[in-house]
């Protein structure tokens, strides 16, 4: 069971997720999150949101590029695989 | 390039990738905490390395804090003592006649004065017991020697009770002063002219 923590999203609205990863590649400085609902789907599979945090920390972005969800795409292969990427920086969520 | 909308959702197998999402945060988190916990402000990188150089009237953080607490465990030096506790060297000068007055403070006083002090006590008690050895000794030897001459004394006495006996002396008394022994007074001889007086007879032709 991960930490509950308080988003908000661009609209204001707030809501209670369960907190799976939060860090920031240190290459582009953009920070990101990995959050879910425990929302089970097909198969027994649950659903994880990726989203960009803005640079206050108190939002998540509305939007992402394909540049930047690719890049995410590639790194969270090589989180499963525990691989050490350098360009990983850990960051401690506070609300 | 697109922009897409956000957040972007997978669906993920729960105890593979999911669980694995976390455990790798957490112990990331984990890391970046005991680090933090451990390692000291870089301003004051210079005042670990330099230890003698620590103002301990200073606030201190729990990093550098923690690393002074074993350097004074470490090195209990009187100076680092004194300084902690923020007393001058000179007052301790000035006030001479008080000269107790840090001594009598436990908490300044070093743990090694104590087995200093303990050793001098021990070793005032090794005196002492010697001393008391020594007059034990002396005292039965005076004993001993006590004992001879009453011996002596007893003897000369008899001795004496022989040559009375035998001389027909007679034991004087002392004067008043003790100086002085009464010349033995002679008995007196028989009257001589009691020898001539002719029996009550007569003498017979």
């Amino acid at each position: 069971m991960g930490m509950n923590i308080e988003l908000n999203k661009a609209n204001g609205e707030i809501f209670t997720a369960e907190l799976v990863s939060y860090f920031e590649l240190v290459n582009t400085g953009k920070k990101y999150i990995f959050y879910t609902l425990n929302e089970v789907v097909e198969n027994g599979l649950i659903k994880m949101y990726v989203s960009e945090v803005s640079n206050d920390g108190n939002s998540l972005a509305q939007q992402m590029n394909d540049e930047d969800w690719a890049n995410l795409k590639s790194i969270m292969k090589s989180m499963l695989t525990g691989n050490q990427n350098p360009n990983i920086k850990y960051l401690k969520w506070e609300s | 390039m697109s922009i897409q909308n956000s957040p972007k959702v997978l669906a993920v197998d729960k105890n593979a990738q999911l669980e694995q999402f976390k455990n790798i945060y957490n112990n990331a988190i984990s890391k970046l905490t005991v680090e933090a916990e451990a390692a000291p402000l870089p301003s004051e990188q210079t005042e670990i390395n330099e230890p003698k150089a620590v103002d301990v009237t200073a606030p201190l953080d729990n990093g550098v804090q923690n690393i002074f607490d074993t350097l004074v465990d470490q090195t209990p030096t009187n100076a680092d003592i004194i300084a902690a506790t923020s007393e001058p060297v000179n007052a301790q000068e000035e006030s001479a006649s008080e000269p107790s007055t840090i001594s009598e403070e436990p908490v300044l006083t070093p743990n090694t004065d104590v087995p200093t002090q303990s050793a001098e006590i021990d070793k005032s008690l090794t005196e002492n017991n010697a001393s008391q050895t020594d007059l034990a000794v002396l005292i039965e030897k005076i004993t001993k020697e006590m004992t001879e001459v009453m011996v002596h004394c007893a003897n000369a006495d008899t001795l004496l009770e022989e040559l009375i006996e035998k001389y027909g002396l007679k034991r004087e008394k002392l004067n008043s002063n003790g100086t002085e022994l009464k010349p033995a007074t002679p008995e007196p001889l028989e009257d001589s002219a009691n020898i001539f007086d002719e029996p009550a007879g007569g003498m017979h032709m």
